[in-house]
């Protein structure tokens, strides 16, 4: 035994180690100053007693052979994943899914001479390793599952912007074919634009989600009357709800409910959880949308309910990511990428807003529930603001510098149509000195240009009292963050992407104050 | 050195018994059932052994190694393709371990594999030739198997003989193959199938046990 204790405490030196030493009929002959601390059984308490009486699970747990087997002169392992370990100690890691230690142990036999005169165990503590492999396990599982959603969001990608290129497609055989101002050409260009406008939106869609991920979306913070903006948005909405055989009602005093925010993209989460009750709501059903101030709380609430599917306790939890509901059978039956929901909870929590979902379960219809915060000053004053919605038309003076002659001359076209007074320039240089002769409000600028880029001409335009006032908007094919910051930088107001949605152009250019001394 | 048909068979029916133990201590640390079979039994000089193991592993190969000692003295080897020992730890902890690279964990799985098997056959060898080994602890070395074997040779005395035995686990509708090698001195392997001879014939007069 005092042989026994030598070796024990020269083991101990070793390092982290629980050292057992037995005799041949197993009982404990050493026990470390390791196992002392980790197992709470001081080696008096031990020394001497049979180790399956010390451990009685180690014989239900089949570990007993191993001792056998040392006994019979073989070494054996004992992995932490066959075994998880080998006596029950407390987890030296905190961890709430281990109970114990986790340990890899060695038997072997003690030998003396050639004689085996007991067994040798030595136990080490992997618990650490364990937690850190598991930890790195799930990451993998999420991270292949991620990769996974987005595979088949890719695919899903793929099929949504494939299909209405077919109809574009045809549509343009059809307009060679037929009469420009012919009904079928009308009917023709109407579908071309209805198409154009889901692909643009799709893009915009995928750019917005991007943008949101990596906190890069820039807001306008000014106040908004989020009351006009839901029911402008319903009123867009209605024509579409309504031919689908949906009631929309709305309900909400007319009282004014300011936020701080951008018009734009308040605009466009109502838009989505319309669009989305929409989708899923059957001819015959119901979608309401009310709007409540709760000026105690100092907050707006819009709710958004329909009658439609409803949701399952499961679609409930994953209904608000990007790309969790590629899988969703009945979000591909409908068509889309189902990144409106999350566009919504996106665009709302950069505006300090809160976004929830219920419903009671499938075929019991779902409610989207929005709150915002009222703006300080709006509370305290309760005062009017400018809407920005109705366009002051046929007053507004409005630039357009772009080299591309067919777009530049339909821009033109367009805004000449919808009463703005419009100049055409094709060139950087050009763009300057119909800008000092013009005195435009707005000037709508490609990037670009020949000559002086759009980035000169914004800083051209900035630098000269005359035209510095100009709410200047740039238009660009590109649309990433630098490309942004470039035109922010340069002087720009707002940067568009083409190709530029017309509808949101209405609104940016209605949203412009006629009077240029407003800045 | 050649080994007759009998002394085949009977190595391949000793090893059968060692496999099945092996498998049954498999079943009941993994609660699934685990089959580990014997495809072929060869033994050749240790210097030609590079084409016995092509038959069984190419390439990376994870090697658990553990050296016996005794009246029968030698190497015992259990080798399988590193995809092979990463396919067959998934496998037997149900995909608990990340083991694409063969992680610790993974490494501690394969080694106590090699253990379990290795044991067991020395375990029915021991009790055979009524004689008791000294068993080392098992290692574990990741090589390519060139790299392996040339170790091997250098090692070795040129006289060294190796019993190589194909080992194949099947579990969960899958199979993995490596094989089981035990490098013997000359006299070792002649004591060795010696004893077996003497087995085979004490078992086909009925009287054989292990």
């Amino acid at each position: 035994m005092q042989s026994n204790k030598a070796f024990i405490e020269n083991l101990d030196r070793l390092g982290a180690w629980g050292v057992i030493t037995t005799d041949t009929k197993l009982f404990v002959t050493g026990w470390n100053r390791w196992l002392e601390q980790r197992s709470g059984k001081p080696a008096g308490e031990v020394l001497g007693r049979h180790i399956f009486e010390l451990y009685p699970d180690l014989t239900s747990r089949g570990i007993d052979r191993y001792f056998r087997e040392a006994l019979e002169g073989r070494d054996c392992l004992l992995s932490q994943r066959f075994h998880k370990f080998l006596l029950p100690m407390p987890p030296s890691v905190s961890c709430t899914s281990l109970m114990h230690m986790q340990q890899t142990a060695r038997l072997m036999p003690l030998m003396d001479d050639e004689t085996v005169s007991g067994t040798l165990t030595l136990i080490e503590d992997v618990t650490e390793r364990i937690v850190t492999e598991d930890e790195l396990r799930k990451q993998a599982e999420r991270l292949e599952e991620a990769g996974r959603h987005k595979d088949d969001f890719l695919a899903m990608l793929a099929h949504e912007l494939r299909n209405p290129l077919g109809p574009i497609r045809n549509g343009l055989h059809v307009l060679e074919l037929v009469p420009g101002d012919s009904t079928e050409a009308r009917q023709t260009r109407a579908m071309m634009a209805r198409q154009v406008g889901h692909m643009a939106r799709i893009v915009d869609d995928l750019l917005d989600v991007s943008r949101i991920a990596r906190g890069k979306v820039r807001l306008r913070h000014e106040p908004c009357d989020l009351t006009s903006i839901v029911r402008d948005v319903i009123e867009d909405y209605r024509p579409l709800v309504e031919k689908s055989g949906i009631r929309l009602v709305i309900d909400s005093t007319p009282e004014r409910a300011i936020v701080r925010g951008d018009g734009v993209r308040l605009a466009q989460v109502v838009g989505n959880l319309l669009n989305n009750a929409a989708k899923f709501t059957n001819a015959g059903g119901e979608i309401r949308v009310t709007r409540e101030i709760n000026r105690k709380a100092k907050t707006v609430v819009v709710r958004v309910s329909d009658t439609g599917i409803g949701m399952s306790r499961e679609t409930l939890s994953r209904v608000f990511d990007s790309f969790a509901q590629a899988d969703s059978s009945l979000d591909r039956s409908k068509g889309g990428l189902g990144l409106g929901l999350s566009l919504a909870k996106g665009l709302t929590n950069l505006h300090g807003g809160s976004i929830e979902a219920a419903s009671n379960g499938p075929d019991m219809g779902s409610m989207f529930t929005l709150v915002f915060p009222l703006s300080e000053s709006e509370v305290r004053e309760n005062t009017t603001v400018v809407d920005g919605q109705e366009p002051a038309k046929h007053s507004k003076r409005v630039l357009v510098i772009e080299d591309n002659p067919d777009m530049g001359l339909s821009m033109q076209m367009l805004l000449t149509h919808l009463g703005y007074r419009v100049e055409l320039a094709a060139s950087g240089t050009e763009g300057l000195d119909a800008a000092r002769q013009f005195q435009p409000q707005i000037v709508l600028c490609d990037i670009g240009l020949p000559g002086r880029n759009g980035y000169e001409v914004a800083r051209a335009l900035r630098a000269d009292p005359d035209t510095q006032q100009a709410y200047l908007i740039a238009q660009s094919g590109y649309g990433a963050d630098d490309d942004l910051r470039k035109s922010h930088d340069a002087g720009f107001d707002l940067h568009l992407t083409k190709p530029v949605d017309f509808t949101e152009l209405k609104r940016v250019l209605s949203a412009v104050p006629g009077d240029p001394a407003r800045r | 050195m050649i080994i007759s048909e009998l002394q085949t068979d009977a190595i391949s029916e000793l090893i059968n018994i060692a496999f099945s133990r092996s498998a049954a201590s498999l079943s009941d640390l993994t609660a699934s059932r685990v089959d580990l079979e014997v495809p072929e039994v060869s033994v050749h000089p240790i210097a030609n052994i590079t084409a016995a193991l092509h038959r069984f592993v190419k390439g990376d190969v994870a090697t658990v190694h553990q050296v016996f000692t005794g009246p029968v003295a030698g190497d015992a080897f259990l080798l399988m393709n590193f995809d092979g020992a990463v396919h067959l730890v998934e496998l037997l902890t149900n995909g608990e371990v990340v083991s694409k690279g063969l992680g610790a964990s993974a490494r501690e799985v394969v080694t106590e594999i090699g253990n379990i098997v290795m044991n067991a056959c020395l375990g029915v060898f021991g009790n055979l030739l009524h004689v008791r080994f000294s068993f080392s602890v098992p290692r574990l070395s990741l090589d390519d198997l060139g790299v392996m074997v040339n170790s091997l040779i250098v090692d070795s005395n040129p006289m060294q003989h190796a019993l190589v035995v194909g080992a194949r686990f099947r579990l969960r509708n899958s199979e993995v193959t490596g094989c089981l090698v035990l490098v013997l001195g000359i006299a070792s392997f002649e004591l060795f199938l010696q004893e077996v001879e003497a087995w085979a014939e004490r078992s086909l007069r009925g009287g054989a046990n292990e």
